[in-house]
């Protein structure tokens, strides 16, 4: 894996534009965006990398997560904190979003949704994959389909299960590998179907 | 329907966006400089950041720019800009005495500890519109050469004062005791000292993030009022002190100062303070007598205002009204009314709001009051036969002919 320099920072017309695409993205859950990601970022560390400044808490799992964790911190001055306590929480590796993991995150309270877990996740591939989200919900006209590889279709039930309770719950972005995202509200209906 | 009449709706507002900016751009005169709305509106670019809640001279003039003077839309702007802004440090606690004085005034005695320094003040200079030509700056910059040697005792003006103290003038780079200590060293107040060493140290409420609501701690309530609309403040100040409220008996001035405040912050290698750059604030301390029913008339009590920038008023209202709901002790609305009412954005956007479209809930409140003289009607009717009502009420609403 290629070294990122711990200076590395993004200018303000980056995040700018980083940040209201991820804006766009949960008002339109599924849709697909492009983000213009940096090709020295791993694409879902560029949620806290724009989010989070030292008042936040972050969590990084999955390969890479060790390298990215001091970057990050450099970059942002955001603490680093295990999954379940965190503001934020990046799976850089696909296959390390198990259930148990979603499962653990903050979903906030009835009074205080605001605490709960941005989850940003790394996926394979987006718009193709033997994985098919049907999502509806505020935001989404009738329903869509959103096809996916990468995380098992384990990790989306544990999302469904802990989205069940709105207005708690876990805001999710997912992100592949050439820059496209889509997001998952804590609003959106999930069915997973795996083809 | 709906759909072509949010169209037409939209190339309005876009149109209305176009014809605003380009008003604005446009005029036979020269664009206002940022440096100008600096230098020549410092007030007013002081005012829109202490409501915005960020220190950034030339963001505000910017924002106060685009805003056409509108002071609360400049604001609005500035505090909309700085919700977006990352945090990179917090600062160390600064004790106000930290502040290098500008102008530091104690109306309540007229040999305090230190200077009086009247600094750039217009309160005693009749209010007289200046219609004589103004002489070009170069001429000023030499005025002011001749009578001061030094940049501060430039911005002291005459440096001395009404009172004659002999102090005067030399002060602006050393701090000096408050009338309060003299005060509390003839235990004449009300002590409100927390004991710090006994770890009695409360991290100060961030109103930025956690909402506002009576029983907040002093902190908040401060930050609430440093933030809030100056004419809010004076205000309420004006209703307790002359009007229905009476919270406030004699206040008197104890300290008014304007200066500038050192921002440290850890360094984060070496774990020293560091000074990373100075803010001008205003700092005000209102001594009350005491006088009311249950009081202990034998003491007085403080308030305390601090702001942003140059705003005396600003400051001087807030500290009566800290020691205002000091007395109220909850038992008047008086704590809700400042935390809740007195910021700009806050009631100014409900304001403004009411401009946009209702046309859903006012025809709502239509339609209830009908019900509600429809079944008048049908109760009378029981005994008498109701009068029907002649046009209907849709067509009135929609202007046609009767």
């Amino acid at each position: 894996m290629s070294t990122i320099k711990i200076s590395t920072r993004l200018g303000p017309s980056a995040t700018h534009s980083i940040f209201r695409t991820i804006l766009k993205a949960l008002a339109n859950p599924g849709r697909v965006l492009e983000l213009d990601t940096p090709p020295e970022f791993p694409p879902a560390a560029l949620l806290p990398l724009v989010l989070s400044d030292f008042t936040c808490t972050v969590a990084l799992v999955g390969e890479g997560a060790a390298e990215a964790e001091v970057w990050l911190a450099a970059a942002t001055g955001a603490i680093m904190a295990p999954p379940a306590m965190a503001d934020q929480v990046v799976v850089l590796d696909p296959t390390a979003a198990s259930p148990l993991l979603i499962e653990d995150l903050r979903r906030g309270t009835s009074l205080a949704p605001e605490e709960g877990a941005r989850l940003a996740l790394a996926v394979s591939e987006l718009e193709s994959g033997p994985l098919r989200l049907r999502l509806s919900g505020p935001g989404v006209r009738n329903h869509m389909d959103l096809a996916l590889a990468g995380p098992s279709a384990a990790a989306f039930s544990a999302l469904r299960r802990v989205n069940a309770a709105f207005p708690m719950g876990i805001d999710t972005w997912l992100f592949a590998p050439d820059g496209r995202i889509a997001a998952l509200s804590r609003s959106t209906q999930i069915i997973v179907e795996d083809i | 329907m709906g759909y072509v009449a949010a169209k037409g709706g939209l190339e309005a507002i876009l149109a209305a966006e176009d014809l605003v900016r380009r008003s604005r751009l446009s005029g036979s005169s020269p664009l206002l400089g940022i440096d100008q709305l600096q230098e020549r509106a410092r007030l007013a670019v002081d005012r829109v950041m202490g409501e915005a809640g960020l220190w950034a001279p030339e963001l505000a003039a910017r924002a106060f720019r685009q805003a056409e003077g509108d002071v609360v839309e400049a604001a609005h702007l500035l505090r909309a800009f700085r919700t977006n802004l990352p945090r990179f440090a917090m600062t160390s606690v600064v004790a106000a005495d930290e502040m290098v004085p500008l102008r530091r005034i104690v109306p309540a005695y007229r040999t305090p500890p230190g200077p009086q320094l009247l600094g750039r003040t217009s309160d005693y200079t009749g209010r007289l519109l200046d219609l004589s030509p103004e002489a070009p700056s170069s001429e000023l910059e030499d005025e002011g050469r001749s009578s001061n040697a030094t940049g501060a005792a430039a911005t002291n003006g005459t440096g001395s004062t009404a009172s004659g103290n002999p102090g005067g003038g030399e002060g602006g780079l050393t701090t000096h005791r408050r009338l309060y200590e003299l005060l509390r060293d003839l235990d004449l107040v009300v002590d409100r000292r927390r004991d710090i060493a006994a770890g009695d140290d409360p991290e100060p409420y961030d109103i930025t993030r956690l909402p506002v609501r009576p029983g907040v701690p002093r902190s908040a309530r401060l930050a609430v009022m440093a933030r809030a609309e100056t004419g809010a403040l004076v205000n309420l100040w004006y209703r307790n002190i002359l009007g229905t409220d009476m919270h406030l008996h004699e206040v008197t001035l104890g300290e008014v100062r304007h200066g500038l405040l050192p921002l440290p912050v850890i360094h984060p290698h070496t774990g020293r303070p560091v000074v990373v750059g100075r803010i001008r604030a205003t700092e005000a301390e209102a001594i009350e007598d005491l006088s009311g029913e249950g009081r202990d008339r034998s003491r007085f009590d403080v308030g305390y205002g601090v702001c942003v920038g140059h705003n005396e008023r600003k400051a001087i209202a807030m500290a009566n009204l800290d020691i205002a709901v000091e007395l109220d002790a909850g038992k008047g609305s008086l704590e809700q009314t400042v935390l809740m009412t007195t910021d700009a954005l806050d009631s100014s956007g409900f304001l403004e709001h009411l401009k946009l479209p209702h046309y859903v809930t006012f025809r709502s409140m239509v339609e209830r009051k009908l019900a509600v003289r429809e079944a008048a009607a049908q109760k009378v009717g029981d005994d008498h036969e109701a009068a029907p009502m002649d046009r209907a009420p849709d067509a009135v609403l929609a202007g046609e002919p009767a």
